[in-house]
C-alpha cells in the first residue's frame, strides 16, 4: 500500500525521523514542516503508535538452560579443535601405507594398470611376452593346418 | 555499552553516538586467556553473551530451537576465529554480525527448500518452549502477549532476510543504521530502504488489524 506523500514529508523520511536517522538539515526541515502540517503530524503519531505497540519478543534463559547450552558449545568447540589433529594424523598414515604398498607391489609402481613401463628390462619383458603370444598363435595356426590336411 | 540500554527510538534531536567502542581491557584479557587455551575463559565468554545472542537470533527467526542452533554456530565460529581476532571491534559486535549473516543465510536456504519441496512450515503452531510466562502477568495478558508475538513473527516471515535483520537490529536492538550497514556489509542507503519497507509492511499488517477490531 502506497502511503500518501505531501511536500517534503514522505513516509520514508517519517520513519527515519522517528528513529533519529535523518541528518541535521533534513531533520530540522521536517520538524518545521511537522509544526505547520497537522496531517503529517497525525501520520507521524500514527506511525509511532503502531511501532510502540509492536511486541518485543524476549527469551529468558534459566540458569539450567544457560549452563546446558554453554556446555554444549564448549564441548563442540573442543571437539572441533581435536579432529584436525586426528585428520592430519590419519592422512599421513594413509599416505605412508599407500607409498609402502606401491613400493612392495611386484614390478613396482610402474606396473599399475594403465601405467607405462619405464626401464629397458621392463620393455624387454613385454616384448618377450608378445613373442610368446605370437608363438602360441603360430602353433595354433599350424594345428589348424594339420587338421585341414587330415580332413 | 549495552545495545539494549540504548533506546530503540532515540530522541530525534540527538545525534546517535557511535556504538563501536575500543575493546575494554577485561575483554582483551579474556581473549588472551582463551588464546592461551584457558577453556574456563571461553566458557565465561559464552555465558556472558549467550542470552543476547540467542535473543537476537530468536527475534529474527521466531523459533527458539533454530535460534539456539545458530547461536551455537556463532560461538563456534568465534572460537575458530579467535587466533586471528585482533580486537578491532567488540566481541558482541562480532557476534551480532555473525548471527545476522547466519540468520540471513538460513532464511535463504529455508526459502529455497520450501520452493523446491513445496514445504510449508506450520505458521500456526506456537512454539511451546518459547513461551516464557511472566509470573506477574494475568492469564489474559499472557494470552494477548503471546498472540501479538505470534502475529509479529507471522508478519515478519513475509519480509526478506535483510529486511528482517535490519528491522530487528534497529527497532528491537537499537543499533544505529550506520552500524547495521557495517554489520551486514550494506550501504547505509540500502539499509534505510530495508528499514522503511519493513516498517511500512508491519504497519500495514498491524494497522489493518486495528481497523478491523475497532
Amino acid at each position: 500500500m502506497k502511503r500518501r506523500t505531501q511536500g517534503t514529508c514522505n513516509e520514508k523520511d517519517l520513519v527515519l525521523f522517528h528513529y533519529g536517522e535523518l541528518d541535521t538539515v533534513a531533520r530540522q526541515r521536517l520538524r518545521q514542516h511537522l509544526d505547520a502540517c497537522q496531517d503529517c503530524s497525525a501520520r507521524l503519531a500514527g506511525l509511532q503508535r503502531t511501532l510502540a505497540a509492536l511486541p518485543l519478543p524476549d527469551l529468558t534463559l534459566s540458569d539450567v538452560e544457560k549452563h546446558r547450552l554453554t556446555a554444549v558449545i564448549t564441548d563442540r568447540a573442543g571437539q572441533r579443535a581435536q579432529p584436525r589433529r586426528w585428520m592430519w594424523g590419519s592422512a599421513l598414515a594413509t599416505g605412508a601405507v599407500l607409498a609402502v604398498s606401491l613400493l612392495v607391489m611386484p614390478g613396482g609402481p610402474g606396473n599399475l594398470p594403465g601405467g607405462l613401463p619405464r626401464s629397458e628390462a621392463e620393455i624387454g619383458m613385454l616384448q618377450d611376452m608378445e613373442l610368446l603370444q605370437n608363438i602360441d598363435l603360430l602353433e595354433n595356426l599350424e594345428l589348424l593346418q594339420e587338421l585341414e590336411r587330415v580332413s | 555499552m549495552d545495545y539494549r540500554s540504548a533506546a530503540a527510538v532515540i530522541d530525534v534531536d540527538e545525534v546517535p553516538e557511535q556504538l563501536i567502542e575500543p575493546t575494554p581491557d577485561s575483554e582483551t584479557l579474556l581473549l588472551e586467556r582463551i588464546r592461551q587455551g584457558d577453556e574456563a575463559a571461553f566458557t565465561r565468554l559464552v555465558s556472558e553473551h549467550l542470552t543476547q545472542v540467542v535473543n537476537l537470533a530468536y527475534r529474527m527467526l521466531g523459533d527458539r530451537q533454530e535460534a539456539e542452533d545458530l547461536a551455537q554456530e556463532a560461538f563456534l565460529r568465534l572460537h575458530r576465529a579467535l587466533p586471528s581476532f585482533r580486537g578491532e571491534c567488540r566481541i558482541k559486535t562480532w557476534l551480532y554480525r555473525v548471527v545476522s549473516r547466519l540468520v540471513i543465510d538460513h532464511l535463504r536456504r529455508e526459502q529455497l527448500r520450501r520452493r523446491i519441496f513445496f514445504f510449508r512450515k506450520s505458521e500456526d503452531d506456537p512454539d511451546p518452549v518459547a513461551n516464557c510466562v511472566d509470573p506477574g502477568a494475568s492469564p489474559s495478558e499472557v494470552l494477548l502477549g503471546e498472540e501479538a508475538r505470534q502475529k509479529l513473527f507471522r508478519a515478519m516471515q513475509k519480509l526478506s532476510g535483510r529486511q528482517r535483520a535490519v528491522f530487528v537490529l534497529r527497532h528491537q536492538e537499537g543499533l544505529p543504521l550506520k552500524e547495521i550497514a557495517t554489520l551486514l556489509h550494506l550501504k547505509e542507503g540500502t539499509v534505510k530502504v530495508h528499514l522503511h519497507r519493513a516498517v511500512q509492511f508491519l504497519r500495514q499488517e498491524f494497522t489493518d488489524d486495528e481497523e478491523v477490531t475497532s
